[in-house]
């Protein structure tokens, strides 16, 4: 029986809180609500309990609650395919988050992947930004793409170091 | 590790020389100042251990938490003595029916008379106990109530952990030393015990027992020291929480709890004997001359003795031999026997029967603040202002919001609090006013700074609104140059609008950009002037 808290990082608007949705309720919605503080959502994956915290996305005029990344064990940094700075951004989230849990794996998810975007990407140079990175995935919170995958190889890679 | 060990030992040898001094400290100042001790205690502890430990805050409160557990007790205790005290005294002012019940009951059950009205009055009853891992929030062990049962304990812990990092780093940051101690919801109170690595979170309908906390910390204080380095180390495996002995001490606390509560109501019938002859006495020397208020005692006593009901308030009014029973019962069974009991009474003419039927779920100021807490939410995230009247069972709304789907989604959660069991809306949904009108220079179609303030502004207001609904965007030219190239104009303003709109403010309802040429007449632009050059934005019909 495990039982952890991930945390979802981002600029605003990016979709963490449609990604969890997805995972947690298989549901979508077009309606944009953004984010205020923190909520929580819990997930069932085997014998682990997920305790995902969605926090309040990063905008310019209001960085990221640091006290919120406490004791997370693994990360999801969440970035849309479709806003280049948010892609940007990405490097900074990261070092926020290493900067609370140093050790903690991180996913990232370049998310809308369902929308045409007019610039492309260069999925190996975000893959380098970090030894902690695990994966890159093109997510689609509204197909619900590697949504899935996008989660459930967090879990793994944590379990694995938790047993350890 | 064999640092650590030493580092504990010091603290421990410097606790044991200092609590005593503490201890006096407290019961000395406390007559003179209350507010000042925190202050005293702050730097005293504080200069002991500061050689040793600068950041490890927790560890200490860990290590320390045995004897610091008790210090804190002692000055909450004092606190909380004062109140007793304020408490007996209102006793000893008020002589009524019930306080000699009371002062009864007090003698039978062995405790306090004023913990007894305590109890009486707020009806504390612990629902849950979660021991929490600080950092993550993560649930450790718990134990409910199955009578009263939390939803989802997870969340909660989760919830709360979230909360009291966000209050401490407010309180951080406003240079205060204290702890968040406790929550307080709906008619709930969620109290916090804080012990280093981990805190303890305790549930309750009202506040808590003085006693019960005494309890609660002690159980605390044997986790910290039996399993402290288990939960330092926490990193996410349960199983080695699971079969330890921290659940059954938990549960123990919560046993305990509700064994006390049932033992209160199975007293046996004999035991009422010796009160009843008390109650009877003093009852017939007071009104001996008053023969309807000896009836009245006696609806009273049979209501008292009635072993189903002695514990719930019951009031008895007598008007020309008819007797009207006004109270709060749990169930139609007792609200049936109270009648039948007293329609047997000799001298009583008839029964106008006015008790309340509440379960613990339908217990209206408990609906009435959730209601409340559930619409102060709704409010502030849709920027409504929904207000709220709730006659039990009916709860009224009024007010306005901008869209179908927020109102759908109040009524549901409304609907999911316990115990509402009628909605009446008078919810008007309103559509904001869009429109907005954006002006060019002569002959171009970029948008200038002075109305980009305008455009985000009317962004801003359409991120409130639903998003299937869609916006015509009509550009417009004024009457100077060929038609030909007004036309191109008046399209390619609306574009810009458009595209800004889209792109940049990433509005997400449909947008129906098109150039017009005809100003609409309501409008009354001239068509040769500089008004003329604009985009009209408004909901599309
Ligand atoms: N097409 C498409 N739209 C998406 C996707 N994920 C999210 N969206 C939309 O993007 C908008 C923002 O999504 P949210 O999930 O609220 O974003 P967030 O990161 O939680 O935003 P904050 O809470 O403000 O930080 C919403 O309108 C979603 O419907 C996706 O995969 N594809
Ligand atoms: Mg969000």
């Amino acid at each position: 029986m495990f039982a952890y808290k991930v945390v979802m990082v981002g600029d605003f608007a990016t979709g963490k809180t449609s990604l969890i949705k997805r995972f947690v309720d298989n549901s979508f919605s077009e309606e944009y609500l953004s984010s205020i503080g923190v909520s929580i959502s819990k997930k069932v994956l085997g014998n682990s309990t997920m305790m995902l915290w969605d926090i309040e996305g990063r905008t310019e005029f209001k960085p990221i609650f640091k006290q919120y990344l406490n004791g997370a064990k693994g990360f999801i940094i969440v970035a849309d395919l479709t806003r280049k700075n948010t892609i940007e951004s990405i490097q900074e989230h990261i070092k926020t988050s290493l900067s609370v849990v140093s050790d903690a794996p991180i996913c990232i998810a370049l998310n809308k992947s369902d929308i045409k975007s007019d610039f492309s990407v260069n999925i190996e140079q975000i893959k380098g930004l970090s030894a902690n990175i695990i994966s890159v995935f093109k997510t689609s919170a509204l197909s619900g793409d590697a949504v899935e995958d996008l989660f459930k190889q967090l879990n793994a890679k944590i379990i694995k170091e938790i047993a350890c | 590790m064999a640092k650590d060990d030493k580092t504990l030992k010091d603290d421990e040898a410097l606790l044991e020389a200092i609590s005593p001094i503490v201890n006096e400290l407290i019961d000395r100042n406390y007559i003179n100042s209350k507010d000042k001790i925190a202050a005293q205690i702050a730097p005293l502890i504080g200069s002991a251990i500061r050689v040793q430990i600068k950041s490890q805050k927790d560890e200490v409160v860990d290590a320390l938490y045995p004897v610091m557990g008790n210090m804190i007790s002692r000055y909450v205790a004092k606190t909380f003595q004062e109140m007793l005290e304020s408490i007996n005294k209102q006793i000893q002012e008020g002589l009524s029916f019930r306080v000699i019940k009371r002062k009864i009951q007090a003698k039978i059950r062995g405790v306090s008379e004023t913990e007894l009205l305590l109890s009486q009055n707020a009806n504390s009853n612990i629902r849950a106990l979660l021991l929490i891992h600080k950092e993550s929030g993560i649930v450790l062990a718990h134990a409910q109530n199955p009578l009263a049962p939390i939803n989802e304990p997870e969340m909660l812990a989760s919830m709360m952990s979230a909360i009291k990092s966000f209050i401490n780093d407010w309180i951080e940051k406003n240079q205060e030393h204290k702890e968040l101690g406790e929550i307080e919801f709906g008619g709930n109170k969620i109290t916090i015990e804080d012990a280093g690595y981990s805190y303890f979170a305790i549930i309750t309908d009202g506040p808590l027992y003085a006693n019960s906390h005494k309890k609660i910390r002690k159980v605390l204080e044997s986790i910290v020291v039996e399993h402290g380095d288990s939960i330092r180390e926490f990193h996410g495996d349960l199983s080695s929480f699971s079969n330890m002995t921290i659940y059954k001490k938990i549960s123990y606390l919560l046993k305990s709890e509700s064994l006390k509560q049932e033992s209160s109501k199975k007293i046996h019938p004999f035991l009422f004997l010796l009160p009843l002859i008390l109650v009877f006495f003093i009852a017939w020397s007071w009104y001996e001359a008053n023969k309807d208020a000896k009836l009245l005692t006696e609806v009273k006593q049979k209501l008292y003795t009635t072993p189903q009901i002695t514990s719930y308030r019951i009031d008895a009014l007598l008007d020309s031999n008819i007797i009207s029973l006004r109270g709060e019962v749990p169930s139609k069974f007792h609200k049936d026997l109270a009648e039948s009991k007293v329609s047997e009474i000799l001298g009583v003419h008839g029964v106008k029967n006015e008790l309340i039927i509440i379960n613990i779920a339908d217990d209206p100021m408990q609906i009435s603040s959730n209601i409340s807490y559930l619409l102060q939410g709704f409010n502030l995230s849709y920027n409504s202002n929904i207000s709220y009247t709730y006659n039990y069972p009916k709860v009224e709304l009024k007010g306005r919001v901008s869209s179908e789907s927020s109102k759908a989604k109040l009524l549901a959660s409304l609907k999911k609090i316990d115990g509402v069991k009628e909605i009446k809306d008078e919810i008007e949904v309103v559509l904001e006013d869009i429109k907005t009108t954006i002006y060019f220079d002569k002959a171009s179609s970029e948008i200038k700074d002075s109305e980009m303030d305008k455009l985000i502004e009317l962004a801003s207001l359409l991120k409130t609104q639903e998003s299937k609904f869609f916006i015509a965007i009509d550009g417009y030219s004024d009457s100077s140059g060929s038609s030909e190239m007004n036309k191109k104009l008046a399209i390619s303003r609306a574009k810009e609008v458009e595209h800004f709109l889209k792109n940049r403010a990433l509005v997400s309802q449909t947008l129906k950009a098109q150039g017009r040429d005809e100003l609409p007449l309501e409008l009354g632009i001239d068509k040769d002037s500089q008004e003329a050059r604009c985009v009209i934005i408004s909901w599309k019909k």
